[in-house]
């Protein structure tokens, strides 16, 4: 049980490439956190750091307060289990597992009791002594991580273990993983790209894009309140949509315009958004579900065109022409919506996210 | 407007038998969608259509012609893989125009014609600043948009498409749902398209054909397969969250009926009973609910209601999915999730039966009984 804490890191490549910069993050006792962002955003290097396997260019890194920038790798108690498994291909399930206490020279029967320990936690005490290599993906993987958390450790790292399974054995892995961690209440780094598997496992994610850290919060709070454009647009299946307005002010009576349409926005919200932004513009960020679809003219609706029409068990999902956009929209079984039909709109706006339109960052946020 | 006929295929790599006698045949102009799990035969039943692999057994027609023989460029499909296969040292127009050019279709558009068709394709798949780069300067996803233009920038007999969306962000993969379903309708060309992915293929498809090991489970329109599958297979391929299926006992107390698993007991909705007769349930069946067959509840409820524990729950966005358990009974629910819902592991939660769909397989066959 540890705390891990990035403080400045920074990881240059020789290039020089800068795979991760000012890296500021807590990884608390007990904690799981998922470690999320597209492919080469500077995941693995981050997670390479606090297991030894690369070396800190600027910065310091403590687990449970010691600085471990200069510690050796089999020195600092950290485990990883990885999307290849790594397994020994010459060796039983129970040596693959035993093999990190056999190098340590732990007693034999100390060994035997651990293996069949960790085996059981991850319910294959049954296979210890068939070969790892007929053994599913699903398997080969329990086998990973057994072998990771045999000896206790300190901190486990988990890259991308179930990214390449097969979806129903992913969505059982992911509910395996994850009780596993809470019983076990180890603190764990689950690194991955997919924005589904952090948002259901993780107690909070911290998202990466181009080596910077963009946001760390609970998955409610990234999913509802994104601090930039990047998080939103990388979180929530379907992702938010944007729509860039410009902010303006005719005879008192204040409007978003986009493509030349207009949607009023009431006074307090405009001044607010015109306070904080300095370009008299703003991002609006919106979630699909916060969106109200009407087939007649409304008050205070703007009017676009169904392009399309996904149903889904509960709800249909419709891509919506609004000028220039393509807008995401969720709406009941029932709502009376018509391929290439007009269809009126209206944002919720107490729940939509506003961005400056340089920075792309939160402007309340 | 033409359709695909299988006549008895089958086809073998080595002793394993990948598809087994399979018969069925297409409409014309219609987006059929070949849905399966990996290892099911789908790219196989594309190839076999395309003539990239042949046939061990049977005959396949292209409307009432026997293509079984013929050679895959006499066959006028274009295909998409998921592979993408683009031509490394040509650009991104000059990989989109390549069927343009080959030399049976040379002369059918003049040079002007053919970049303003390249240009309409790769506008469309959002592409078109892209057209000077090389395949080695894009992303997974661009290249993917890439192979699927090069296909469909001529006007073949089929269009088949081996997972042709996988690789997309989120946002671009809905955009061109819906993009490639409409073209397709314009277009009018009859469309055959393979990928794992029941959410695509309800948003897309005419009809399914449901794919398992070499088999087809069923073939119908999505509604058909979501409402009433043929087997617990197809139950719990189509939907999401998935089908609860387990066996229960069907009792009578009272005139009412309950459907019982240990001391799991849901008093069965209207309509159950009149099912029953109909088709003469035998006493123990294996039933499956779907999450909207179900209602839930937080605090104690009487009147139908059974408790369950929390065994395991996933927030994702705006839904809350619960996996409940009582006993060897275990339930996905899925409801919506606000911030101020406090959801702990093990917590109560009671569950109801209500329902206007019934879903009862033979607990042997897993057939359905209904």
């Amino acid at each position: 049980m540890a705390k891990v804490e990035f403080v400045d890191i920074g990881k240059i490549y020789p290039g020089p490439v800068e795979a991760v910069k000012h890296l500021d993050l807590t990884i608390n006792d007990g904690e799981f956190m998922c470690l999320l962002g597209p492919s080469g955003c500077g995941k693995s290097t981050t997670m390479r750091m606090i297991a030894g396997l690369e070396e800190i260019t600027s910065g310091k890194m403590y687990i449970d307060d010691v600085c471990v920038n200069t510690m050796s790798s089999r020195d600092r108690d950290v485990a990883m289990a990885f999307e290849n498994y790594a397994l020994y291909p010459n060796m039983s399930v129970g040596e693959n597992i035993a093999f990190p206490l056999e190098i340590r020279k732990v007693d034999k029967d100390v060994i035997e009791q651990k293996v069949l320990e960790a085996a059981r936690l991850l319910g294959i005490e049954d296979l210890l002594h068939e070969s790892v290599k007929g053994l599913s993906g699903g398997v080969q993987q329990r086998v990973g991580v057994a072998r990771a958390l045999v000896r206790n450790p300190k901190v486990l790292i988990l890259d991308e273990p179930i990214s390449h399974l097969e979806e129903e054995l992913k969505a059982k892995m992911r509910e395996e993983l994850r009780k596993l961690q809470r019983k076990l209440n180890v603190t764990t780094l689950y690194v991955t790209h997919d924005q589904i598997e952090a948002m259901v496992m993780a107690d909070r994610i911290a998202v990466m894009n181009q080596g910077v850290l963009q946001q760390v919060d609970t998955p409610q709070m990234i999913y509802h309140n994104p601090a930039n454009v990047f998080v939103g647009g990388f979180i929530g299946e379907p992702p938010m949509n944007f729509i860039s307005c410009s902010l303006s002010r005719d005879q008192g009576e204040t409007s978003f315009t986009f493509d030349e349409i207009r949607m009023s926005c009431p006074e307090e919200l405009f001044t607010r958004i015109e306070s904080a932004s300095d370009t008299g513009s703003v991002i609006i960020g919106v979630r699909d579900t916060h969106i109200e679809l009407s087939d007649k003219p409304q008050e205070g609706f703007v009017q676009g065109k169904v392009f399309f029409i996904e149903p889904r068990s509960e709800e249909l999902l419709v891509t919506i022409e609004i000028g220039k956009h393509r807008i995401l929209a969720t709406t009941g079984l029932k709502t009376p919506v018509v391929i290439d039909a007009p269809v009126w709109i209206a944002l919720d706006y107490e729940r939509c996210s506003y961005y400056h339109t340089e920075t792309e960052q939160n402007l309340f946020g | 407007m033409a359709t695909i006929r299988f006549e008895q295929v089958q086809k073998k790599f080595g002793r394993v038998n990948a598809l087994k006698n399979l018969s069925f045949q297409t409409e014309p102009g219609e987006f059929s969608f070949l849905l399966g799990p990996s290892g099911a035969g789908k790219t196989t039943i594309l190839s076999l259509i395309a003539g990239i692999l042949p046939a061990s057994h049977g005959r396949i027609y292209f409307d009432d012609r026997d293509i079984t023989d013929l050679k895959p460029r006499e066959r006028d499909v274009a295909i998409a893989f998921e592979s993408y296969a683009l031509y490394p040292n040509r650009t991104v127009m000059g990989n989109i125009r390549f069927p343009l050019d080959a030399p049976i279709r040379k002369k059918e558009l003049s040079e002007a014609e053919k970049v303003a068709k390249v240009h309409e394709i790769a506008r469309m798949l959002q592409i078109e600043e892209l057209l000077d780069r090389f395949p080695r300067e894009l992303s997974g996803g661009q290249r993917q948009r890439v192979a699927l233009g090069r296909t469909l920038v001529r006007r073949p007999t089929f269009f088949l498409l081996d997972e042709p969306i996988a690789h997309l962000d989120a946002k671009l993969r809905h955009q061109m749902r819906g993009e490639l379903k409409r073209l397709q309708q314009e277009m009018g060309i009859a469309t055959f398209c393979a990928s794992p992915d029941q959410s695509e293929a309800v948003a897309m498809a005419d009809r399914i054909f449901l794919l398992n090991k070499g088999v087809l489970e069923q073939v119908g329109k999505p509604d058909e397969l979501y409402f009433h599958p043929s087997n617990e297979f197809v139950a719990l391929m189509l939907g999401e969250p998935k089908m609860s299926i387990f066996p229960v006992d069907i009792v009578e107390e009272n005139q009412q009926f309950f459907i019982k698993n240990d001391d799991v007991q849901f008093a069965a909705p209207d309509g159950f009973d009149n099912l029953i007769k109909q088709h003469n349930l035998p006493s123990r069946v294996d039933i499956g609910l779907r999450h909207t067959d179900l209602e839930i509840s937080f605090s104690e409820q009487g009147d139908g209601y059974v408790p369950f524990t929390i065994d395991f729950f996933q927030i994702n966005g705006q839904k809350l999915i619960i996996t409940a358990q009582r006993g060897n009974t275990r339930i996905l629910i899925e409801t919506l999730f606000n911030t101020e819902m406090q959801v702990n592991y093990g917590d109560p939660v009671w569950i109801r039966w209500d329902s206007e769909h019934f879903y009862v397989f033979d607990t042997e066959t897993k057939q359905s009984l209904v």
